[in-house]
Parts: structure tokens; C-alpha cells; sequence
């Protein structure tokens, strides 16, 4: 066995691992214990995923395992025959994979240390880093799987983390049905995503994500074989594809249709907010466009559908999150807005771009997500925004670092939010996808809506910290290991953005986009633009977030914290409700759908049954006339037995007579 | 050795006939056991002989048995359930009172065995018929209120079914001059055929086949049969095991009429997964656990049909892959309804509590008695509704894979199936399980333990490397892909 | 050797014996023994016929009615004992109780 080729497999096991000891002996451990366990257990996957990346960074193709199994049965036809060739369960670590894997674990790890202080005194601590461990587990195996069906696994795995995490409280049936829904939703993504990957099997005859990639030609990779497909850019069936695969990560990703899971699913514990539905899993999505560049830079409709449902997104999550008044749920919102922006990028072809803000988004929003974890569990469970403020005294460090986070995701120069932000921006202008107009607008989308991403933020950050107290709480800072992985966090949600710096500022500056070439290279056709051009766009992004800075602290100062009388507006009440986008689920796809099955219920027990019911007596009652026959008397039988036995030979006899 | 397999659970039960209480108990889990060793030894050692004696040689019926890929698979998940659920019938309170499980559950084990093993129509017929007995007797002598009704029922559906395909495997040897009832015989033959009489003999094979599988709208026994049985899960638990319906269809009626089948796909395949979708959609409403699996399993068999129908090699090895590991987590769900009934019930004789104990969200939130429990009851909920990294996924996957390739539009419909069977499962599990205790029970015990580790451990270990019940599928699958073209 | 048509002869004989006693006997005994009287009527036609064929078949298929009759005989002497047991009479017209 190659230990070289294998070691990176193991990232995926050691998480794996502490799940099941977790789950089998956790309940008789001492507090801190599976805690540590869990989380040395990540920090061993991340050090696996620094060799990884050490290992994988001079390489031009992506290193596979060499421990593989059967999984899935798959035939394919070759000359007229019949060729069995079964589906295999094998991990591929390129740079693409890395980046994410260095995230997953480096964030993963910070959570998991800082949770060993927030879930202090809770029943279900081990249970809880159990299920912490299983959802690094699985979504390594997303990251690292290298055909779509291995991707699937933990693609529901993390579906099942997630439902297990949201309704971690279960007690309660506001989280348990919280992580029903989110797990219902998410599955009519799958759905999806399912049919992509049998309409892809279709075209190319394979499951394998780098032969499908590979097959466009536009990425060359010595080890898999290349296949001719014959398969057009823009072709229908690949158009279709790419769209299943779009519903599939809006499902994830909580896009638009699909979105209205995510800002439930705040009911699990902050950590988990921040891990799961900030960080990690909700940016499966992008991963998934990302990792099928080769299908999307070839589909370009579906792609302008990705950039157009992104920008919608965006807009979407960010109105929504303007009038919230639960600290988790402005950020919710705030996610969904900022997935949107991810979907943007990788819509418009430049695939490093979404990835780029999959990284500094993962940094500045699990920083805001474990602060407001840190306020939350200061403050005893206060949720609301309007019982907060003035905890700037109180709480310094977790003042600080949420300043941090506030400036980086608002797009606030040089943190991390203003450079991937600004790429994003400059990919929508120059998309070779859907059109120039099209682009144009999607950028000036882009544009207000980080005009109201710094609105938002600044009014969250202001409601918690500025001012003066207005609950009944004794707030008190949190101890250090909560405090360290905030400032970790802080620290990269400022110095993140470097990895990625524009291209005025010199030919090879951006590290990010060189690294992901092969891996994830852009698409072909995009718009050039002169670099003063791309200056000014850079300019008007800035002057938007700080615009929006100043128009939040306008309207705060015109109405107050509580902002009642702007709340109370046709506008305000649409935006706390989220646009009404559940009620319009509730009402149109919800109620009809168990209207309906409770009518089949009906019906198949007491209808279709009564009508087979029938049938029965029908048949009975037709006896029933007929046994008047049956007089009881043996002498009767005997006479008819006899008769009928005469009348029988008599008709023989005469037919052969005649 | 084979017959051996067949026949010992059958020559037990009449041994067992004789025992009384423990000895009875002791004799069948031995017998159960034996056989599920002795197929891991033909597994194991690789047998695949054809058996073959005359049986009724002036009507040109055979003896002829054998195990090859596929009844093994099926074989060795019959055995191995019946032994699991005898062992966890064994330690019931109630299971003196209904000892006549034992030979019953081992009659229905030959005659499962029988079916898997068959390669002559009769002698496939004879298995096939001959199980009802035993599971009508289960029904009969143990079931609920209801259970004549029920019974009839399923008995009325089953023969008419049954004897539709007996007129068709009698006519198919008439027609095609064949000298035996042997299938490897009549195969080959039977191509000759003009289309309609195919067509025929196809829909009476299919007559009784879509009767077990079941297919809507053939459905209706199903429901009254698991809600009315005896409240352990022991009969449902054969019963799942009884549903073979699939295992027909790939074996016998598909290469017999592969133009047959050919000509009908379509209609079957949105049949379906019509069938998928609708058991799916009538779960969520299921006020009753019993019922509630009924309509999963029925959601399963459609997409088990679909996979057949798709008469493609990934759909049928997936189609076979369900088929036998619905078996066990299937199974296994109703042995965790058993348990809780077990737990909840304090009169199993009474029709009422019973009824309660059965009822969907009259107890709520007993993961906070039984954790451990709850575990092991999501995870085979998972497994049902086919998250990936369990059994189920592997089965379902394929069937939707290769039943793309045939009709894309009928899949479509079928995959929404994911989505219904997410619902309705998690919606019953967080009524009983989660929310606010209403009540608690007690953990585990050492013998729930010990049914439901290797439970488990199938699920999973099946799930991740599921390349060794694959490797067993592999030669039959391909064989008959290649009679139907292999789209 | 005798002639087929002299064994036909006996058996029409003893089958009207037996029909005639059936139809008019009312006692369970006695009409069972007429069915027996038929029966056999029935097996010496076909013994008869097998000899005049030179055909087996229909010897061993009386060999095969035979053991089944003597089955038939055990059961249906326990039934009619059983019934004479629950009631004071065999008198079949009394016995009607499965009228439809």
C-alpha cells in the first residue's frame, strides 16, 4: 500500500473515528474530555490536510488513493457489449480540494475548541462533539470524493449532521421541526442533484468528476482517461445537467427557491450556526459548481441561471435581514445573502472567486457567529437584539473581534470581505455568461446589495454593543477558550483577503488564482477590462459599503435602537417576515401536499377497500341465492347426481348414434 | 448440502411440533441458525451445482435446485432474520402464549428458501404457493382484532395472482413443446413465440408476481396484513421477507418474455413509481406504525419494480441490492416496533392499549428515557428512506441510475419518492421519539443488543463496501441484461 | 375365458343394486355401504376393460381407488359414528342441518 497516496484518505476517518468513540463510551467521560477528544481528533485532520496541501502543491493533477473498494454497480456498453465496470469509493486530493479541506479543518478545529467553553454544563456535551465529529467527517468525504456518488454520501451525510445538530434541543419541538424542515428541503435538492447525476451518466457514460471534467478538454490529466464524448458546448443535455446540479446546491446552499431552511435551522446550538450553516456545509453549493467547471464553463445558460439566481439570492438574504430582531437570525440572513454572492462568482466563470469568498466568508462569519455565541452565553440565552447594546464595556473582546467581523463582511478596506467581495463584482462585470447587459446588471445587484450587507451589519453590530444595556442579564466575558479561537478568526478575517489581491496591483499578485488553475480554472471569454476600469469598480464598492455604513447610523440616530416606527412599515414588516417566502410555501406546497396524502390515506384504507368490500358481498350474495339448492336432503343430491349423470350419458349416446 | 439448507428448517418445525416451551424455543433458533450457517459455508465455499432429479417425470416436472448469485444474497438475509427474529421472539413475555411461531416462521423459512432456490416452474410454483400456508396460519392464529378480514384478503389476492401464473406456466410448456417444466429448458424456447402470446403468458407471470411485489393497485392486502398481524413483528418480519414478487420478475418472468417485456416497459415503469410515490405519500398520514411501515415497504417495492422494469443491468443489480437489504433494515423496523410495543403495551391481549402502543405520537419524546434507542432507530429510519453510507442507498441509487437511462420521466417521478420518504419518516420519528417526553421507557437490554448490533452492522458495513453483495449479483444481472438488450 | 361383456353385465348390475338401495335407504349405514356397491361396480368395469385392452393403466389406477376407498371407508364410518354419537338417529333426512 502507497503510504504516500493514502495518507490524505485518512482525514476524512480520524473525525470518523471520534464519532464512534464518542457515541459508544462518551456518555460515562468527564466534561472537557470528549470535547478534547473530538477536537485533537480534527487537529490531527488538519495537520493531514497541511501535508496534503504541502504535498499536492507542485502537482498539476490531483493525487488519487489507491485503497479502493467497489461501490456502486455500473455497466457500460462498449462495442455492443456489456462491460461491467463497478463504480469505485476513492478519495482525490487536487488544489481545489485542499484549499477546502485546509478550511473545513482549520475553522473546524476553532469551532470545536470553542465549543468545549460554550456547551459548559450541557447535558448532551458528548453527544454533541459527536455529532461535531461526524459532520467533519462527512463533509471531508464531499470535498475529497472524486465521482459524484461518493460526493453524495457526504453530501446527505452532512444533511444528516446538520438535522442532528439543529435539533440538538430536541425537547423542544420548535428545533425538532426546524431540523425536519431543513432536512426536507435539503433533500428536494438532492432530488435533484440525483437526476443530474443520472442525466450526466447518460452523456458521458461515467460518474467520475475528473474524466467528466477532463472530457471538455479544456483540463488535461495524464492519469484518467480521456473520453470523447462528442458533447457540444451548450449542448441541451448538458444545459439540463448543469441546471439539476444548480437546484441540487441551491438546496444545499439555501438558495433561491430553496432558501427558507436556513434561518430555522438557527435553532441548533451557535456553534453549530457557525460551523455548519455559516462556514462549511451551506458552501457546498459553490463547491459543487466549482468541482463541475468543466460542465458549467460549457453550459452557458445554465451558468447565467446560477449568476441570476446568486444575485436574486443576494438581495433576497439581505432585505430579509435588515429588520430581524434575534442576533442569530440578522446573520442567517446575512448567509444567505452572502451564499448568493458565491453563486454569483461561480456562475460568471471565475470559479477561484467563489472559493475565495468561500474562505473569507468562512472566516469573518464564524468569527460574527461564535460573537454573538459569545453574547448569547453571556447574556444567559438572550437572543434579541433589542434586551442587547451597550456591551461594548462589558464584553471588550468580543467587541473587538465583532468590529472585525462587522468591517470585513460590510467590505471595509484591506480586511478580507473587501478584496473576494470586489472579485466577485468584477467577475459579475466581465462574465462571458448571458450577456453583457446581464452582467452589467448583476454587478449593479451586486452592488446595492453591499450597500445593504454594511447597512445591516452596522445596525447589527450597533444593537448589540453601542449604547447602553437594555436587558436584565449580568453579562460577563467568556473564558479563553472561547476567546482565543475569536481572535485566530479575527486575525485571518483581516489578513485573508492577501491571498486573492486584484490584478492592478500587479501581474502575479493573486496567489488564489494561480493555485486553483487546473483545479478549477476560469471559464474561457472573459470581458477585458482596462485596469483603471477595474480601479473605479473597486472604488464604487467601497464607497457603497461605506455609504451603507453611514445610512445605518442615520437612520439609528433618526429612530432609535429599537427602530419601532421604521419595523412597523409595510417594508419593515415585509423584511422581518423574510418576504413571506414561507408562507407562501406553507400555504401553496406544504398544506396541499398533506391535504393530498391525507385524502389518499382515506382512500386507500376506507375507499378503494369498501370498493373491493363489494366486489366480496356481490360475489357472496350471487352464492348465497344459489344455495337454495343445498336442501339438506342426502336422498336429493342422490337424485340429482343421478339425473344429471342419465341426461350427460343419454346426450352421448344419441350423438354417436347420429 | 443445498437440500440440506432447504429442508432443515422445515423438519425442524416439525420436531419443534413436538417440544414445548424452551425446548421449542431452543430447537427452532438451532434449526434457523443451522441453515444460515450451512449458506455462509455454499457462499463461502462457492456452490453453485445445478441439482436437478426428475420429480413428477410424466408431467415433465423437475427437481432442480441450485444457489447461484442473487438466491444467495436473498437466501442468506432470509436466514439470517429468521434466526435474529426467533432469538428476539424468544425472550418476549408473550411468547409462550404464541409458540406456534417457531415452526411457523421455520415452515415459511423452507418455503423461502425454496422460491430463492427453484429453477423449475413448478417446483417454483409449489414454493411460492406453499409459503402462504404458514404466514395465513401466522395471521390467523396470532393477528389482531381484524384478522379474518385481513386474512382473506391477502389469501384472496395471493392465489387469484398465483393461479394466473400457474395457467401461464402451463401453457408456456405447452406452447413452446418443452419436455420439462425446467426453466433452462423453456428458456430459449420460449423467444420463438409470436409477440401477443409472449405477451400473455408475460402479464400471467406478471399477474402474480405484481400481486406479491405488490404494485398499485394490487396493493391493498399489504396495509391489513402487517396492522392486523401479531403486534411482535415477528410475521411482518417474514412477511418482508415473503415479499418476492422482484426476485420473479428478474428470474423467471423477464428472460422468459424479454420481448414481452420490452413492449410493456413503459407502462410498467410509470406503474412503478407510481407505486413508490403514492406508499410514500400515504405513510405521512399513517396514524398507525404497522400501517406506516406497510406503506414504506410498499414504496420500496415499487421502486424495487422500477429497477426491474428498467431492464437495465444497473437498475436490476439495484433492484436485487434493495430487495435484499429491505430485508433486513425493513425487518428490523418492525422488530423496533415490536420492542417498543413491548415496552409500552402492558396488555398485549388487549386490542386497545395495543392499538395505543401502536399509534403514532401517543407517546412523544422517549429519546430522553432510551437514547440508545433512538440512535438505532434513526439509523435504520436513514437506511429506509436511502441516506448513503447505508444499505438502502446503494439499492436505490442504482435503480434511479439505471432507470434513467430507460425513461427518464418515469424516474423523475420515482425520485421524487426521496423527498416524500424524508417526510413521512422523520415526521414519525419526531412524534414518537423527540419533543417533550410524555413518558419514558426503558434502554436497550442485553437481548435488544443482540438483535440489533448485527442489524446494524449489515446496514453499514453494506452500505461502505457493498463491492462483495455486488460481486454475488454481477454474472446473473449481466446474463440477463444481455436477453434484453441491456440499454 | 369370459367374455368382457358378461363382467359389464355384473357390473351394471351391482351399480343399479347400489343406486336403487341409495335412493330408497335412509339410514346413513346402508347408504354408504350402496356407495361402496357402486364403487366397486365402477373398479370390476374397468379391471374388465383393462383386461379386454391389454392395458395396464386402468388396473393400477383401481389398485390406487382401492387404497383410497379403504381411506374413505375409515373416515366415513368415524364421521357416521360420530354423528350417531352427537344424535339418536342416522336417518339422513333428519340430518339436514347444512342446508343452504
Amino acid at each position: 500500500m502507497d503510504f504516500n497516496h493514502n495518507l490524505f484518505a485518512l482525514m476524512p476517518v480520524l473525525p470518523l473515528l471520534g464519532w464512534f468513540v464518542l457515541i459508544v463510551w462518551g456518555k460515562n467521560m468527564k466534561e472537557p474530555m470528549p470535547g478534547i477528544i473530538a477536537s485533537s481528533l480534527v487537529f490531527l485532520s488538519f495537520a493531514l490536510a497541511v501535508i496534503g496541501f504541502v504535498q499536492v502543491s507542485p502537482m498539476k493533477e490531483p493525487l488519487l488513493n489507491t485503497l479502493r473498494w467497489d461501490f456502486l454497480p455500473i455497466w457500460v456498453l462498449e462495442k455492443g457489449q456489456l462491460v461491467s465496470k463497478p463504480l469505485q469509493f476513492g478519495f482525490a486530493l487536487d488544489h481545489l480540494s485542499s484549499i477546502m479541506t485546509l478550511i473545513i479543518t482549520g475553522i473546524g478545529f476553532l469551532i470545536h475548541v470553542f465549543a468545549i467553553g460554550y456547551m459548559h454544563g450541557d447535558t448532551g456535551f458528548s453527544r454533541f462533539f459527536a455529532y461535531l465529529n461526524f459532520f467533519i467527517s462527512m463533509m471531508l468525504i464531499l470535498v475529497l470524493a472524486d465521482s459524484y456518488p461518493v460526493l453524495f454520501i457526504g453530501w446527505e451525510g452532512v444533511g444528516v449532521a446538520s438535522y442532528l445538530l439543529i435539533g440538538f434541543w430536541y425537547a423542544d419541538r420548535k428545533n425538532s421541526d426546524a431540523a425536519r424542515k431543513a432536512f426536507i428541503v435539503n433533500r428536494i435538492g438532492d432530488a435533484f442533484l440525483m437526476l443530474g447525476m443520472f442525466l450526466l451518466f447518460m452523456t458521458f457514460h461515467t460518474l467520475n468528476i475528473h474524466e467528466i471534467n477532463s472530457s471538455f478538454g479544456s483540463v488535461v490529466i495524464p492519469n484518467v482517461t480521456t473520453i470523447s464524448t462528442g458533447i457540444a458546448f451548450g449542448s441541451p443535455p448538458l444545459e439540463l445537467a448543469a441546471l439539476f446540479l444548480l437546484l441540487g446546491a441551491a438546496g444545499k446552499s439555501a438558495q433561491l427557491p430553496l432558501s427558507t431552511w436556513l434561518p430555522d435551522a438557527m435553532a441548533g446550538p451557535t456553534p453549530v450556526s457557525a460551523l455548519i450553516h455559516a462556514a462549511t456545509m451551506v458552501t457546498a453549493g459553490v463547491y459543487l459548481v466549482a468541482r463541475s467547471h468543466g460542465i458549467f464553463a460549457n453550459a452557458p445558460g445554465a451558468s447565467s441561471w446560477v449568476m441570476w439566481i446568486g444575485a436574486l439570492t443576494a438581495v433576497y438574504g439581505a432585505l430579509s435581514a435588515i429588520a430581524q430582531t434575534d442576533i442569530k437570525k440578522i446573520l442567517a440572513y446575512s448567509t444567505v445573502s452572502q451564499l448568493g454572492y458565491m453563486f454569483i462568482a461561480v456562475g460568471s466563470g471565475a470559479y477561484w472567486v467563489g472559493i475565495f469568498h468561500v474562505a473569507t466568508h468562512a472566516f469573518f462569519k464564524a468569527l460574527l457567529f461564535l460573537s454573538s455565541g459569545s453574547v448569547i452565553h453571556a447574556l444567559d440565552g438572550e437572543q434579541d437584539v433589542r434586551q442587547m447594546g451597550g456591551l461594548r464595556e462589558k464584553l471588550p473582546t468580543t467587541h473587538i473581534v465583532s468590529l472585525i467581523g462587522t468591517l470585513a463582511i460590510a467590505g471595509i478596506i484591506p480586511l478580507a470581505g473587501f478584496f473576494s467581495k470586489d472579485a466577485i463584482l468584477s467577475s459579475a462585470f466581465t462574465s462571458p455568461f448571458g450577456g453583457e447587459f446581464s452582467g452589467y446588471l448583476i454587478w449593479a445587484i451586486g452592488l446595492i446589495v453591499a450597500f445593504l450587507t454594511a447597512g445591516y451589519m452596522w445596525r447589527w453590530y450597533t444593537l448589540v454593543f453601542l449604547g447602553t444595556y437594555r436587558g436584565h442579564a449580568h453579562p460577563h466575558e467568556s473564558s479563553s477558550v472561547m476567546t482565543v479561537p475569536l481572535w485566530i478568526l479575527a486575525v485571518l478575517s483581516v489578513v485573508g483577503g492577501f491571498i486573492g489581491l486584484p490584478h492592478f496591483l500587479g501581474k502575479n499578485v493573486n496567489w488564489l488564482e494561480g493555485f486553483l488553475e487546473e483545479a478549477a480554472p476560469n471559464a474561457l471569454g472573459f470581458r477585458e477590462i482596462p485596469l483603471w476600469g477595474e480601479a473605479i469598480l473597486i472604488v464604487l464598492a467601497l464607497a457603497a459599503a461605506v455609504g451603507g455604513i453611514l445610512f445605518s447610523r442615520w437612520i439609528i440616530a433618526r429612530d432609535g435602537v429599537n427602530s419601532a416606527g421604521w419595523i412597523a412599515t409595510r417594508f419593515g414588516n415585509a423584511s422581518r417576515k423574510a418576504l413571506f417566502l414561507d408562507q407562501t410555501y406553507d400555504i401553496a406546497v406544504s398544506a396541499p401536499a398533506k391535504f393530498v396524502s391525507e385524502q389518499l390515506e382515506l382512500a386507500d384504507t376506507h375507499g378503494l377497500d369498501r370498493g373491493i368490500g363489494a366486489i366480496a358481498n356481490g360475489t357472496a350474495e350471487a352464492g348465497a341465492s344459489l344455495s337454495v339448492w343445498q336442501s339438506g336432503f342426502v336422498r336429493a343430491y342422490a337424485i340429482a347426481v343421478l339425473l344429471g349423470t342419465a341426461i350427460l350419458v343419454g346426450y352421448l349416446a344419441l350423438r354417436s348414434f347420429a | 448440502m443445498i437440500h440440506l439448507i432447504i429442508f432443515i428448517p422445515l423438519l425442524f418445525a416439525l420436531i419443534a411440533l413436538f417440544l414445548r416451551g424452551q425446548a421449542r424455543a431452543s430447537v427452532s433458533i438451532f434449526a434457523a441458525l443451522a441453515s444460515f450457517a450451512l449458506t455462509a459455508v455454499v457462499w463461502i465455499a462457492k456452490i453453485d451445482t445445478v441439482f436437478r432429479t426428475p420429480w413428477i417425470p410424466g408431467a415433465g416436472v423437475f427437481y432442480s435446485v441450485t444457489f447461484d448469485g442473487p438466491s444467495l444474497l436473498l437466501a442468506l438475509v432470509a436466514t439470517l432474520m429468521t434466526s435474529i427474529t426467533l432469538i428476539y421472539f424468544s425472550f418476549r413475555k408473550d411468547s409462550q402464549q404464541s409458540d406456534g411461531m417457531y415452526p411457523l416462521a421455520l415452515a415459511m423459512l423452507t418455503g423461502l428458501l425454496g422460491i430463492f432456490a427453484a429453477r423449475d416452474l413448478i417446483l417454483f410454483y409449489v414454493f411460492f404457493e406453499a409459503t402462504l400456508v404458514p404466514s395465513l396460519f401466522m395471521l390467523g392464529l396470532y393477528g389482531r382484532k381484524n384478522r379474518v378480514r385481513a386474512l382473506t384478503k391477502m389469501a384472496l389476492y395471493t392465489i387469484f395472482g398465483g393461479l394466473l401464473m400457474l395457467v401461464s406456466i402451463i401453457a408456456t410448456k405447452l406452447y413452446t413443446n418443452s419436455p420439462s417444466f425446467d426453466f433452462l429448458e423453456l428458456f430459449g424456447r420460449t423467444s420463438q413465440l409470436d409477440l401477443e402470446t409472449q405477451t400473455w403468458l408475460f402479464l400471467g407471470f406478471v399477474a402474480a408476481f405484481a400481486v406479491k411485489l405488490p404494485l398499485f393497485p394490487l396493493h391493498n392486502w399489504l396495509p391489513d396484513f402487517h396492522a392486523e398481524n401479531h403486534p411482535s413483528g415477528v410475521a411482518d418480519v417474514m412477511g418482508t421477507l415473503y415479499k418476492v414478487g422482484g426476485y420473479g420478475l428478474f428470474r423467471f418472468a423477464l428472460p422468459l418474455f424479454p420481448a414481452a417485456a420490452q413492449n410493456l416497459q413503459w407502462v410498467f415503469m410509470f406503474l412503478a413509481a407510481f407505486t413508490a410515490l403514492y406508499g410514500a405519500w400515504i405513510a405521512f398520514s399513517s396514524k398507525d406504525f404497522k400501517r406506516l411501515l406497510a406503506y414504506a415497504g410498499l414504496s420500496h417495492m415499487g421502486l424495487v419494480a422500477l429497477g426491474m422494469f428498467s431492464l437495465n443491468p444497473i437498475g436490476m443489480a439495484g433492484a436485487l441490492f434493495l430487495l435484499a437489504f429491505q430485508g433486513v433494515y425493513s425487518s428490523a423496523l418492525f422488530l423496533i416496533v415490536g420492542m417498543l410495543e413491548e415496552r409500552l403495551n402492558k396488555d398485549s391481549h388487549n386490542e386497545k392499549t395495543t392499538s395505543q402502543a401502536l399509534e403514532i405520537g401517543h407517546v412523544r419524546g422517549l429519546a430522553a428515557s432510551a437514547p440508545a434507542f433512538a440512535g438505532v432507530a434513526l439509523v435504520l429510519w436513514f437506511a429506509s428512506i436511502g441516506v448513503p453510507g447505508l444499505a438502502g442507498f446503494i439499492g436505490e441509487f442504482s435503480i434511479f441510475l439505471g432507470a434513467y437511462q430507460a425513461n427518464p420521466w418515469a424516474t423523475a417521478l420515482a425520485v421524487s419518492t426521496v423527498i416524500a420518504s424524508a417526510a413521512f419518516a422523520l415526521t414519525a420519528y419526531q412524534r414518537t421519539w423527540l419533543e417533550e417526553a410524555t413518558t419514558s421507557i426503558p434502554e436497550l437490554n442485553a437481548r435488544d443488543w443482540f438483535v440489533l448490533v448485527p442489524i446494524l452492522a449489515v446496514t453499514v458495513f453494506f452500505g461502505v463496501f457493498s463491492g462483495s453483495a455486488l460481486k454475488l449479483l454481477e454474472p446473473s444481472v449481466q446474463a440477463v441484461a444481455g436477453l434484453l438488450g441491456g440499454k | 375365458m369370459v367374455e368382457t361383456q358378461y363382467y359389464i353385465a355384473l357390473a351394471a348390475i351391482l351399480f343399479s343394486i347400489g343406486a336403487v338401495g341409495f335412493l330408497t335407504r335412509r339410514s346413513a349405514i346402508q347408504m354408504f355401504l350402496c356407495v361402496e356397491l357402486m364403487l366397486n361396480a365402477a373398479n370390476l368395469a374397468l379391471v374388465a376393460f383393462s383386461r379386454a385392452w391389454g392395458d395396464l393403466i386402468a388396473q393400477s389406477a383401481v389398485f390406487i381407488i382401492l387404497t383410497l376407498a379403504a381411506a374413505e371407508v375409515a373416515i366415513g364410518l368415524g364421521i357416521i359414528v360420530a354423528i350417531f354419537k352427537k344424535r339418536p338417529t342416522t336417518n339422513v333426512d333428519v340430518l339436514s342441518s347444512l342446508r343452504g
